[in-house]
């Protein structure tokens, strides 16, 4: 992932207003690597993972849940929440929030 | 999905014409597992959506099957193109009944939930003995059942009918915090 090029580069708030438009989602097909720009809401390791929430602002949801690949603990633990991190990783589709998965700190 | 998401709709909105008590799990935890002599398979998935409505004991669970992680690449790509071809059937959906479920009791209560699980395209009813462990405002749902792969008309094919289980079990963890709009 860490060497992946991102198929599209995007804030939280566009993805997100992508998502939520009526025929977005399907632009948005699963499993594209997708660079985001968001401020951090929370990061956190239920189920023994390391998660970094992104928040869109304006809006309490949906977020924007990143299931981060191993090794990526020593760039996250620099950051706080609100904090803005570039993330880029696999878009797998969108429940109440959009799920990215092997994501990785794209830059800081 | 279709069916799922006004029942979602409906209890984020206080639809069951009573205050509604929510509690949501956006990072539900479901693994499953599929022993045999040839191979041992198991697989994670991390963002499980889960809402539980206290005061009607109902609930609603929805999880993306392509989000599910495997040790192997390839058991992930077969799991996804030819199991449940996730790109066809993207989600599993589990609407149901926590039955004489008490949300005033703190600690320990185990809980039988009965409803309809779609996976594949299939429903079939489930029970599924559930424990459910109050800390607070948070409640934990927590459980393991067993299912057969045929129930949900997954092919596989005979070359490979050694290297996965006829039964695989499930284990399930929702940690839900109040919800509000």
């Amino acid at each position: 992932m860490a060497n992946a090029e991102p198929e599209l580069y995007m804030s939280a708030n566009d993805l997100v207003d992508l998502l939520e438009k009526k025929d977005g989602a399907g632009l948005l097909s699963a499993e594209k690597v997708i660079e985001i720009t968001g401020a951090i809401k929370e990061i956190n390791k239920k189920n023994n993972r390391l998660t970094v929430i992104l928040h869109v602002q304006g809006k309490e949801h949906p977020s924007i849940i990143c299931d981060m690949m191993e090794g990526q603990e020593n760039l996250i633990k620099e950051f706080e929440p609100t904090d803005t991190l570039v993330i880029k990783g696999v878009f797998k589709g969108i429940l109440k929030d959009a799920i990215f998965l092997n994501c990785v700190v794209s830059h800081e | 999905m279709g069916k799922l998401l006004p029942f979602l709709v409906l209890i984020a909105f206080n639809g069951f014409g009573q205050v509604a008590t929510k509690s949501i799990a956006r990072q539900g935890h479901v693994s499953f597992f599929s022993y045999t002599s040839v191979e041992h398979i198991k697989a994670e998935n991390n963002q499980v959506l889960s809402i539980v409505d206290s005061t009607t004991g109902e609930i609603a669970v929805s999880m993306l099957m392509n989000a599910f992680v495997f040790e192997k690449a390839l058991m992930r790509e077969h799991f996804n193109e030819s199991y449940v071809e996730s790109d066809i059937y993207p989600k599993a959906t589990f609407v149901g009944t926590i039955m004489d479920f008490d949300p005033t009791l703190e600690g320990e209560q185990t809980r039988m939930v009965e409803g309809r699980f779609n996976m594949h395209g299939v429903t079939k009813e489930l029970q599924i003995k559930t424990k459910i462990t109050r800390n607070n405002e948070t409640f934990i749902l927590s459980g393991t059942f067993e299912t057969l792969v045929r129930d949900y008309e997954i092919k596989i094919p005979p070359l490979l009918a050694g290297n996965i289980a006829k039964t695989i079990s499930v284990d399930f963890n929702f940690e839900c915090m109040p919800y509000e709009n």
